[in-house]
């Protein structure tokens, strides 16, 4: 862990196949066979159980800085990132070739929204 | 004509302050709400930032999901996929490791010096001549120190174990572009060159994420001295 803190933090990616491809091939993977990868593909047949559990094991792990994730990916387990509200790691949430990008969705611009209620304005 | 209106105004306005019992000079929230007011309004322009870096974001990759598939095209269906990529089974002796990782660093926002964020930078790529110039230096104090074992007159098992050192190689960085061909095509290059400034743009939306999570929770804070002031 010492040798990350000297080297930098990771950002991690969870997405569709060609998310994942395309930022590995902008060199933010890290695979090696004594550490787990920094990246999970998610298809039509992973499981939600273990969407949420990379997703929880990415936030615990203190070489992530960044997560990225697909935001129909995010619409899944938005439980978890509502959850999140530490400032490490930042969970972005990313548009993917499928799903063009929503603010309505995205879960930083809807807790930004809701700092303000019509009691505020009065 | 106009003095006497105005006059006429100054002293209405008046009259309505001390009918409320709220001086101009008294008034506690005064400063409260003008640092609320900026600071909503800061807000709302980093909000604004934001959907416009991920819009950019999405331009950026569509461009990268286009090449990409351009470069399928050329090289077979699953040239270029997940089945390609090292498997951590693999025993190798060079790992791979990121060519992109980033720093983070607390920071107080310019203007609102209140507001505490988290900056983070891209840090640079160890270059390929680090490396190299590593791997000659270990090499050549790997083969000091046989020399001197030799002398000593050490064991053979110290002697074997040092000269394993000797062989393992640092990890060296390879081009992900390699992983899916040796010769890969135009626009797989191009595809990286766009996810490349990709992970550039990705910084600058997670940085305005936590300016506007550090502009919330002090929002939050001043809410709540607000509150504790009418109630007292």
């Amino acid at each position: 862990m010492a040798l990350h803190s000297a080297r930098g933090k990771l950002i991690g990616v969870i997405g569709d196949e060609d998310t994942c491809v395309g930022f590995l091939l902008g060199g933010v993977g890290e695979l090696n066979k004594n550490r787990q990868p920094n990246f999970m593909v998610v298809d039509k047949s992973t499981p939600l159980q273990e969407i949420e559990d990379t997703l929880k094991l990415f936030i615990r792990r203190d070489d992530i800085s960044i997560i990225l994730i697909n935001q129909n990916i995010a619409e899944m387990v938005r439980h978890i990132l509502d959850q999140h509200t530490a400032p490490v790691p930042a969970i972005l949430e990313i548009p993917s070739k499928d799903s063009p990008y929503d603010p309505n969705k995205d879960s930083i611009l809807r807790r930004a929204k809701g700092l303000f209620s019509a009691d505020d304005l009065k | 004509m106009c003095d006497v209106e105005s006059r006429n105004v100054e002293e209405n306005l008046t009259k309505n302050f001390d009918e409320l019992g709220v001086s101009e000079q008294e008034d506690p929230n005064s400063d409260l709400d003008e640092e609320l007011s900026d600071l909503t309004v800061d807000l709302l322009i980093l909000a604004q930032d934001l959907v416009e870096a991920k819009v950019k974001l999405e331009e950026v990759s569509k461009n990268g999901w286009m090449d990409m598939a351009k470069a399928r095209y050329i090289m077979g269906s699953t040239a270029i996929s997940t089945l390609q990529l090292p498997k951590p089974e693999e025993d190798s002796d060079t790992g791979i490791e990121p060519s992109a990782t980033v720093s983070k660093q607390e920071c107080l926002r310019d203007g609102s010096k209140n507001v505490r964020y988290y900056h983070y930078s891209l840090n640079p790529p160890p270059s390929a001549q680090d490396t190299t110039s590593q791997s000659k230096q270990e090499a050549a104090e790997g083969l000091r120190q046989r020399k001197q074992e030799s002398n000593n007159g050490d064991g053979d098992t110290k002697g074997g174990s040092k000269v394993e050192e000797v062989k393992k190689r640092p990890k060296s960085l390879s081009d992900p572009v390699r992983w899916f061909s040796a010769m890969p095509p135009a626009p797989l290059k191009r595809s990286q060159k766009y996810f490349q400034s990709g992970v550039e743009i990705v910084l600058e939306i997670a940085n305005l994420q936590s300016q506007i999570r550090g502009i919330q929770n002090r929002i939050k804070y001043l809410k709540r001295m607000k509150q504790k002031q009418t109630e007292n």
